[in-house]
């Protein structure tokens, strides 16, 4: 079998850039992703096994009863399995799952005991609210009595974990700070009024943060693309949107709505999180819907999306939260590394096949064998599988053969990977053929 | 941005492993509708070539669902069930010698040049007379990952009646219980292959082929697995009954009477109506998966007398060291990401710890960074 070698410009290497649509409407405590219903199955509470809202990473038993039977024996008749699981036997490697700590990991499995995992994996958005983002727990002295106010660790490490991030973004947009000073009136370079803007400390703001997982994303969230709608009895009462693409979450609808243009919070694009600072009252004629803080609260950002796997719904919620309803949408950002590789077939080359049909059946295949010779027929025909236009007629012989697959081989001749073509292609000896190959990395 | 690199020793500090993880594949009667008597079902798929038909596990015009096997029946030439008369005769071959050739190759000693399935694993035991009609399930990747692992294989039919298929001691479970990761196997074309035999009760003793007069196989072989490919091929024989008279299949429209034999249906059903009959007949399907996680081990070592600095922005304050308050204090760091860096100190990844690690002159670290792939 001869082999061609690709050239230089024969392997085209570039990036596919796609940026998927995501989009979460959250009501009565459900979170619904890009408006798939929640389905529920015949055998599983949710067809998916995953509740609405949230991504299944293999959607790995749709539909089934989630039952384990025997650890490694599926088919056991005792206790047949009803799910698919993973399991790794404890060997030397030391693999185990993530969810098996090292501590259990030495004391619980011997060398050759099975541990398991389940599925599915999933993942959802998460709201966290923060009513004293920056607050920590009070240390208290046993012997002397003493008690250091907000000295312990972080009552909200998560939002800890992201300060020195939000920090970092300082350069982006003023509003990432952990602190700012008043700015009071004054005018710009251009000569053009600016109004006071007072200072803030995040430590101790109420913080509405909505985390979202990468895999809804991909590597980033795209600036410009986020929008935040807040819905009160299905009437908007306050969108924002990053109009500036530096992370700013301004306020731009309803048209005309008071607040419009200040900035609500900040959107973190690569790490997937939105924090909502903004606590003024929105939709003049919405009445107090209580989340959260006091029956008497109206709706604010710090509120939007209550009820996406914070635990609120409407027993924990005011007299109105079934009349509130939240959008989040935006663009995600994905780089698939695409190899592009174009294998030629040029004219009087590739006409000939080793398929043993390639060879007119019924020939003798040897002419001599023994311990000294090995001698096969040279006569031996070809099949002629030209066509004929005429009924009752062979058309006369011609090198012609049928490609199926393209194979790629690496340096070391091995073979790496097999393109098949939906249609075999006729090649006769005077024709040139490309073949474009691509594989996704 | 470092300003120290610590090289690799490539005796000591690299370690190549391979990890198998597998996965339990309980495939349930539910999904293939065993028992059921409707033949109209959402979670299968038939095709307009009609030379095989698609079994997923979920109303397949849905996005979640998954294609779980494939499943289709092939005739050899030779069998005496083959002839002009046969529905879909010619794609009844076809698909035998097709499976064939990709998984067992080709033999000088066979009239066509290529090798059948049969209940022995020497593909050379002309006493024996191969399995020239089989159905065959061809297990979707998704499903089969690497390979299947061998010795858990295990099928569970309904072999009698049709008309008390499902009725306790008709059914027998099939399983390839003398493959193991150690032996009783062979290396064909397809992979490694091994032998399904029939658990106790009558198909123990049984014929794996359907014609009459054929030399019996000691241990119920009724087919073959082959663990790469994910294919499993099993011997229509397990369906026959002694008086050739028990009913495979029953579809409205076949026949007069609307009950046939398994030979009856191998002739004159097309294949989409076989495997229909097949799929009401099994009742269960089960196997581990193996995926081989293969993984290089990097010890990165940070000595006593090294990394006890750093060139973070917020390590000095004030052109002071933060962690310093007299100069002679001992140096502090917190080790939090490991960059691994190539000859020409390029950054190629990076290594998370869970928790920043306290560095300083004190003590010495061994980080073990695992890249799988």
């Amino acid at each position: 079998m001869s082999l061609k070698k690709f050239q230089d410009k024969d392997i085209i290497q570039n990036t596919m850039r796609a940026y998927p649509r995501v989009k979460f409407f959250i009501f009565d405590s459900v979170v619904y992703y890009n408006d798939e219903p929640a389905l529920s199955g015949a055998t599983a509470g949710h067809v998916k096994n995953v509740p609405a809202g949230h991504i299944s990473l293999y959607e790995y038993n749709i539909d089934r009863i989630l039952h384990h039977g025997i650890a490694g024996e599926p088919g056991n008749a005792s206790d047949p399995a009803k799910s698919i699981y993973p399991f790794i036997t404890k060997q030397s490697q030391g693999a185990k799952f993530s969810t098996v700590s090292a501590t259990s990991y030495t004391t619980d499995f011997v060398y050759g005991d099975i541990m398991t995992g389940s599925y599915p994996l999933s993942a959802s958005i998460t709201r966290n609210y923060f009513t004293n983002a920056g607050q920590r727990d009070n240390i208290y002295n046993e012997e002397t009595g003493e008690v250091l106010l907000n000295a312990g660790p972080p009552k909200n490490p998560k939002y800890y974990a992201l300060r020195n991030r939000l920090n970092f973004y300082g350069t982006l947009s003023e509003h990432y700070n952990i602190t700012a000073s008043t700015n009071h009136a004054g005018f710009d370079s251009d000569g053009s009024a600016l109004p006071e803007r007072a200072g803030w400390n995040k430590d101790q703001q109420s913080i509405n943060l909505i985390s979202i997982p990468s895999i809804f994303y991909g590597t980033s969230i795209d600036p410009g693309t986020v929008s935040l709608k807040w819905y009160f009895s299905g009437s908007l009462i306050g969108e924002l949107q990053d109009i500036k693409q530096n992370g700013e979450l301004i306020q731009v609808g309803p048209a005309g709505s008071a607040n419009s243009g200040s900035v609500a919070g900040v959107v973190m694009y690569n790490e997937g999180f939105m924090l909502l600072t903004g606590s003024w009252d929105l939709g003049d004629g919405a009445p107090a819907i209580g989340i959260l803080a006091s029956s008497t609260d109206k709706p604010k950002w710090i509120y939007f999306g209550a009820g996406a796997q914070d635990g609120i719904g409407v027993s924990s919620g005011g007299t109105s939260f079934l009349s509130a309803s939240f959008d989040m949408s935006f663009h995600g950002h994905t780089d698939t590394q695409v190899i592009t590789m174009f294998a030629h077939a040029p004219k009087g080359m590739v006409n000939i096949s080793n398929n043993p049909t390639y060879i007119k059946s019924g020939q003798l295949k040897m002419l001599h064998t023994s311990s000294n010779i090995y001698e096969e027929n040279p006569n031996r025909l070809i099949a002629n599988v030209v066509s004929s236009s005429f009924h009752g007629h062979n058309a006369d012989f011609k090198r012609q053969v049928y490609i199926s697959k393209i194979a790629i081989y690496d340096e070391n001749k091995k073979l790496i990977g097999i393109a098949s073509l939906a249609n075999p292609i006729l090649k006769n000896e005077q024709d040139d053929y490309s073949f474009k190959l691509k594989l996704d990395i | 941005m470092p300003n120290q690199f610590q090289p690799f020793n490539f005796n000591q500090d690299i370690v190549t492993t391979k990890t198998l993880l597998h996965e339990a594949i309980p495939l349930t009667g539910t999904i293939f509708k065993f028992g059921t008597g409707s033949y109209i079902e959402e979670n299968i798929k038939n095709f307009s070539h009609g030379q095989f038909q698609a079994v997923y596990d979920y109303p397949y015009l849905s996005s979640s669902a998954n294609h779980i096997f494939d499943l289709t029946l092939g005739i050899d030439e030779e069998s005496s069930l083959s002839s002009s008369a046969t529905v879909q005769n010619s794609k009844k071959i076809n698909m035998y010698n097709q499976m064939a050739q990709t998984l067992l190759g080709y033999t000088a000693s066979k009239a066509d040049g290529v090798h059948k399935f049969e209940p022995d694993l020497s593909l050379n035991t002309h006493s024996l007379t191969p399995m020239k009609e089989v159905f065959f399930i061809n297990l979707s990747r998704l499903l089969t990952k690497d390979q299947i692992k061998k010795g858990t294989f295990s099928i569970t039919l309904a072999t009698g009646s049709w008309t008390d298929a499902t009725v306790a001691g008709q059914t027998v479970t099939i399983t390839d219980a003398s493959a193991s990761d150690s032996g009783g196997t062979t290396s064909v074309l397809g992979g490694d292959m091994a032998l399904l035999y029939a658990g106790d009760g009558a198909l123990s003793t049984h014929l794996a082929t359907t014609e009459a007069g054929n030399v019996p196989v000691a241990g119920g072989v009724v087919g073959n697995i082959f663990y790469q490919a994910g294919v499993v091929v099993l011997s229509a024989s397990v369906f026959q009954s002694d008086d050739h008279e028990e009913y495979f299949s029953q579809q409205s429209g076949d026949l007069v009477a609307n009950l046939k034999s398994i030979e009856g249906a191998l002739t004159s059903s097309a294949i989409s109506a076989s495997c229909n009959a097949l799929r009401h007949r099994v009742c269960n399907i089960a196997f581990n998966n193996t995926t081989e996680i293969n993984s290089n081990i990097y010890f990165c070592r940070v000595p006593w007398n090294r990394y006890n600095y750093t060139t973070n922005p917020t390590y000095v304050n004030n052109a002071k060291i933060r962690v310093k308050n007299i100069a002679n204090d001992p140096p502090i760091a917190y080790i939090t990401t490991v960059g691994m860096y190539n000859a020409a100190g390029e950054l190629l990844a990076t290594a998370k710890l869970s928790e920043p690690l306290r560095k300083d002159p004190t003590n010495e670290l061994t980080l073990r960074v695992r890249l799988d792939y």
